[in-house]
């Protein structure tokens, strides 16, 4: 009865939202210009482009699918500029008289053109923009920056930016904000990715050629993201070449990749694929040492097509395999074995109703699964872990009038999770019997929300974004219906500064339960239940912002304040015994974040880059572990800097280099030992006593990479096609820093006398890769 | 070309393969020295209680004498009170003297008592009371093969029944006659008395896993031991089991607990709680079993 209730009261609030939407067309006087902003090279969409009015001051920004609806006061000479980062602007002179509309195609801008052409209107999105703690990261920027094995990936670009702090040496996952890292919604194309990594995380699973656009959402969350506390990161794959057939490929010291795009019907329809594979394992099987065998291998494909029907219908089907399958044996104590995927596909339709309106259906379907086993010392554990779910969104977007852009729609989630875990001492026969996976029981659950956001323009100076959204989650016996409030503020101090905030209440409804004691992933996805209850967040954020010398230069102060309620931790002395329910071994508590974050950015000329320092504090307080006291997160780490540069030497050559700097991350271990002497035999004679849960710190962290491109223009077949290729040469961390990758204990047998030993995984490595494009 | 790439993947291999693992010298944290406090009655034997002072955590190993907090006032107080005296055994195993407070009243089953240790100034109370009812073996037995959350073991079973109507808790007991040539079993598996000459002499050995009647109140119990030391077959030991107060019981099984997350590295911390207030320890009772017993069979 009390779900019913819960669910008409959702459907009222929606129709209610849905008739104050109509009450603004109503009202609506002024005439409407709207249209696609595209590449004109490429025909792919323009996302985030800006269209500003000069006379009004007014402006909008395109959407995912390069959407834009601008409307305006009757007018019988408006000027307007598109513009868009790295491609020369367009200023239109436009009678509006009547409704427009109006595609636009802009032009990549040449090195030649580039200092002449650039509007210095549409690198202010840093001051202007009412979101903050977003970032837009551009990928061709990422392949110019040095890379680990010299594959260029968009989430070690992440870590790098304010707020977000890296997991483990070398890894991609990335912990933001105080949150833990399955706080963070990544999605491609709209579906969700469980498990963006290959290798333990030392890639991401995106292919950077076949991506088009990645935004990092860490604070004042419009209303149609959800579902995870920290961020969201936004990854839209290209739509693929709808004027010429294009071939892209890299050939790298691990991995080669691939990516063929091209029109089916010029202009109407398009395609890419772009895939990568490595081949680490079968070329480094002859140089390994007796008795040591690995297999390391990693592949992923993406696929997407899109198709525009008419005028106002398009439809785009996408796709995403990815899998990893690792082995290492070796006599030493740690050997493991890993499979994992992820796969998704996404279809999409896109729809106009006239010029204002704007609509996104999705149906979406997503696996991941990941299947770990390994040993350590006497013992092994292994994991399964597997989630499929099927998922339809409708998503409007409502452009009423220059100061309204509204956003609406529902999401509907059918997760099934399996999962189960078990670990023990390793059996005298040495057959360990592995998970039979056909045999957990699944557990179901539908996750749903409605939500509605309004982007306000009240004046000049001051705009607001007004949000709300209804999540809820429906499992057996237990329901949950949440509300969530957004509010974003910004006001303009001048035309180079303004100040933000953010409010933001976000809920999470599947959990990673984090292990402290393993040092491989260990991602065990559970969803919340009658014990295990959502977890929420609160966060708060004040930044201000200011651009110096015609926006050169980006500067960005924020500081924070996030709380989070019901996080899941392992019970002391958790065992996984066969269990694919592990509500009972859970332990629940709160988290709480603040800090300052600070940005400087040079996004023009030859020389750019930037700088972020975060200071920053995450406790928690869990009333069943660390005896009911406070005590720091794992990676509660006090002080990040990263600085990242690039420098155009030459037309042929671009440098560039990456710093990154931080405090360790907390580790537990125990303070003392003490005897047992009644009976202590079968104790070792010893036990320990712990003070505090994350009492040490690993050491300093620190690494220095630089990457030097050399990019040649050739034309084949008698100058009829141009050619690109590219050599880009890398040194991860150049003076070869051994930066702690976890810290273990180990008991001499005869002694009883405990020792620490540090595992630090990437020491230098040189790379170089070959790109080629024609 | 061909060389290059070689010399490139076996760099590569090297690097990812072979990455580093060094001994770090890990800073100590600071903390206060700690005192360890274990003392379990037995009706009808007099009181032994093992007081300590704590080792930071990554020094060299001490012996139990160097441990030893001397000089402390020790009394428990039952129908009359009890002043314990320094004492000491030697423990034929490991070599080496463990030292202890010793009393002189045996203890009596019914009885409270109040337990005050006065070391460097700070003085530490607790209460205890021995009401346990003697448990009853019903049969033994051995297995070569066992699986438990300790893994797989071989493993002598004691079959008992609960002691109805009331929370019960147990541990098992194995005392036998060993000489030098018995290693340790699991843990203790390098090392063996080299100190006795061949000569037999006693140990007695107690069982990690403590067992709870929750939810199992007067039914048939069971318990497979893996015993600290080797054996051969036809030895003969004698098996009991001891029926613990709470507070033993929670304190014994926080260090199980304790200890196979410091075996299994996939096993979360566990964190020691203390039964007595302002040090580590327990103060507790158990009343044991009429023993029976036990020959190996293999």
């Amino acid at each position: 009865m009390y779900k019913i209730y819960n669910m008409k009261n959702q459907m009222y609030l929606f129709l209610f939202l849905l008739s104050f939407v109509i009450n603004y067309s109503v009202y609506s006087q002024n005439f409407t210009i709207s249209g696609y902003l595209k590449d004109a090279e490429t025909g792919e969409s323009l996302i985030g482009a800006k269209i500003y009015s000069v006379k009004t001051k007014t402006g909008a920004i395109a959407n995912n699918y390069g959407f834009y609806s601008l409307t305006l006061p009757m007018d019988d000479s408006t000027v307007i500029i598109y513009s868009y980062l790295g491609f020369t602007a367009q200023i239109k002179k436009i009678i509006l008289t009547e409704n427009i509309e109006l595609n636009v195609k802009l032009i990549p801008k040449t090195q030649e053109l580039s200092e002449i052409n650039i509007s210095s209107k549409r690198l202010d999105d840093n001051v202007q923009n009412i979101q903050m703690s977003v970032y837009d990261i551009p990928i061709q920027k990422i392949k110019e920056l040095p890379a680990l094995f010299g594959e260029t990936d968009v989430l070690k670009i992440i870590q790098l930016l304010p707020g977000v702090q890296s997991g483990n040496e070398g890894t991609t996952g990335f912990f933001v904000r105080g949150g833990n890292s399955d706080q963070n919604l990544v999605q491609l194309d709209e579906a969700v990715v469980y498990n963006p990594n290959h290798l333990f995380g030392l890639f991401s699973t995106f292919n950077t050629k076949a991506l088009n656009n990645v935004s990092l959402i860490k604070g004042g969350f419009p209303a149609q993201y959800g579902g995870r506390l920290s961020s969201i990161l936004d990854i839209t794959m290209k739509e693929g070449n709808n004027q010429k057939l294009k071939i892209d490929g890299g050939l790298g010291l691990i991995s080669s990749n691939i990516t063929i795009e091209g029109p089916i019907k010029k202009n109407k329809a398009s395609f890419i694929i772009s895939a990568r594979r490595t081949y680490l394992d079968l070329l480094i099987k002859p140089f390994l040492p007796k008795g040591i065998t690995t297999t390391y291998n990693f592949y992923d494909l993406n696929a997407k097509i899109n198709w525009q029907i008419s005028k106002r219908d398009r439809l785009f089907l996408s796709a995403f395999n990815g899998n990893d399958k690792a082995g290492y044996t070796a006599a030493s104590s740690i050997n493991y074995g890993i499979r994992f995927g992820n796969s998704t596909a996404t279809l999409r339709w896109n729809h106009l109703f006239g010029q204002k309106l704007f609509l996104n259906t999705s149906f979406i379907y997503n696996r991941y699964y990941l299947n770990l086993s390994t040993v350590q010392g006497k013992y092994y554990a292994q994991v399964y872990s597997g989630i499929n779910d099927v998922n339809g969104k409708t998503e409007f977007q409502y452009y009423p009038n220059s100061k309204h852009k509204i956003t609406f729609g529902a999401n509907y989630t059918y997760h099934t999770f399996v999962s189960s875990g078990k670990s023990a001492k390793i059996p005298k026969d040495l057959q360990i019997a592995n998970i039979k996976t056909n045999s957990i029981p699944p557990r179901y659950s539908s996750e749903m929300a409605l939500y509605f956001n309004d982007e306000i323009k009240v004046s000049n100076r001051t705009s607001l974004n007004l949000g709300i959204r209804t999540p809820s989650f429906i499992t057996k016996n237990a329901s949950y219906y949440r509300f969530e409030p957004r509010a974003a503020l910004k006001i303009s101090v001048d035309s180079t500064s303004s100040i933000k905030a953010a409010y933001s209440v976000m809920n999470q409804f599947l959990h990673i339960v984090p292990s402290s004691s393993a040092s491989l992933p260990f991602d065990l996805w559970t969803p919340s239940s009658q014990i295990t209850k959502p977890e929420r967040s609160e966060q708060l954020a004040v930044g201000y912002f200011r651009n110096f010398k015609e926006n050169k230069y980006e500067a960005s102060v924020e500081v924070y304040y996030k709380t989070m309620q019901n996080q899941v931790a392992f019970r002391e002395g958790t065992q996984l015994l066969d269990q694919t329910n592990i509500d009972s071994s859970l332990v629940f508590g709160k988290g709480w974040s603040y800090g300052a974050e600070f940005f400087l950015k040079k996004s023009s000329g030859k020389f750019t880059g930037w700088v972020s320092y975060t200071l920053s504090w995450t406790n928690q307080k869990f009333k069943d572990l660390n005896y009911g006291e406070v005590f720091p997160f794992k990676y509660d780490r006090r002080h990040v800097l990263s600085s990242v540069a690039t420098y155009e030497l030459s037309k042929k050559w671009t440098l560039s280099a990456v710093f990154v700097l931080s405090s360790g991350s907390a580790y537990t271990l125990p303070v003392a030992r003490i005897n047992v002497s009644d009976g202590g035999s079968l104790y070792d004679g010893v036990y320990y006593v712990y003070d505090k849960r994350n009492n040490y710190r690993l050491n300093l962290y620190h690494r220095l990479d630089v990457g030097a491109t050399y990019r040649k223009n050739k034309t084949l077949f008698k100058g009829k096609v141009p050619f690109v290729a590219e050599w880009v040469f890398s040194i991860y961390n150049v003076y070869s820093h051994r930066n702690p990758y976890f810290v273990y204990l180990t008991v001499d047998p005869l002694t009883q006398e405990p020792k620490a030993k540090q595992i630090s995984l990437l020491p230098i490595i040189p790379s170089v890769t070959y790109n080629f494009k024609f | 070309m061909n060389t290059i790439l070689k010399i490139t993947y076996l760099s590569l291999s090297f690097l990812l393969l072979f990455s580093c693992q060094k001994e770090v010298k890990v800073k100590q944290v600071p903390y206060d020295e700690q005192v360890s406090i274990e003392c379990i009655l037995y009706p009808g034997k007099v009181p032994q209680l093992f007081l300590s002072t704590s080792v930071a955590f990554f020094s060299s190993n001490v012996s139990p004498s160097q441990l030893f907090a001397r000089g402390a006032t020790v009394t428990i107080s039952g129908s009359s009170v009890d002043n314990l005296y320094m004492d000491s055994v030697f423990d034929n195993f490991q070599c080496r003297w463990v030292p202890f407070y010793k009393g002189s009243i045996p203890c009596e089953i019914g009885q409270t008592y109040n337990l005050s240790v006065t070391y460097n100034g700070k003085t530490y109370t607790s209460t205890t009371i021995i009401s346990q009812a003697k448990a009853t073996i019903n049969a033994t037995s051995f297995t070569a093969k066992f699986h438990d959350i300790y893994g797989e073991h071989e493993g002598v079973i004691i079959d008992f029944d609960d002691i109805a109507g009331s929370e019960n808790f147990y541990r098992f007991q194995m005392n036998r006659m060993i000489d030098s040539s018995v290693y340790g079993a699991s843990n203790l598996g390098l090392i063996h008395s080299t100190c006795t000459n061949g000569a037999k002499f006693y140990i007695s050995e107690f069982g990690r896993s403590v067992l709870f009647d929750k939810g199992i109140d007067g039914l048939a119990m069971q318990f497979v031991i893996e015993p600290a030391f080797k054996h051969k077959k036809d030895d003969s030991t004698y098996v009991f089991v001891q029926s613990l107060d709470k507070n033993s019981a929670e304190f014994y099984d926080n260090i199980d607990r304790q200890k196979l997350s410091q075996l299994n590295p996939f096993v979360e911390p566990v964190f020691l709680k203390t039964k007595i207030d302002g040090c580590i320890g327990v103060f507790g009772s158990a009343v044991v079993s009429d023993s029976v017993l036990f020959i190996y069979p293999e």
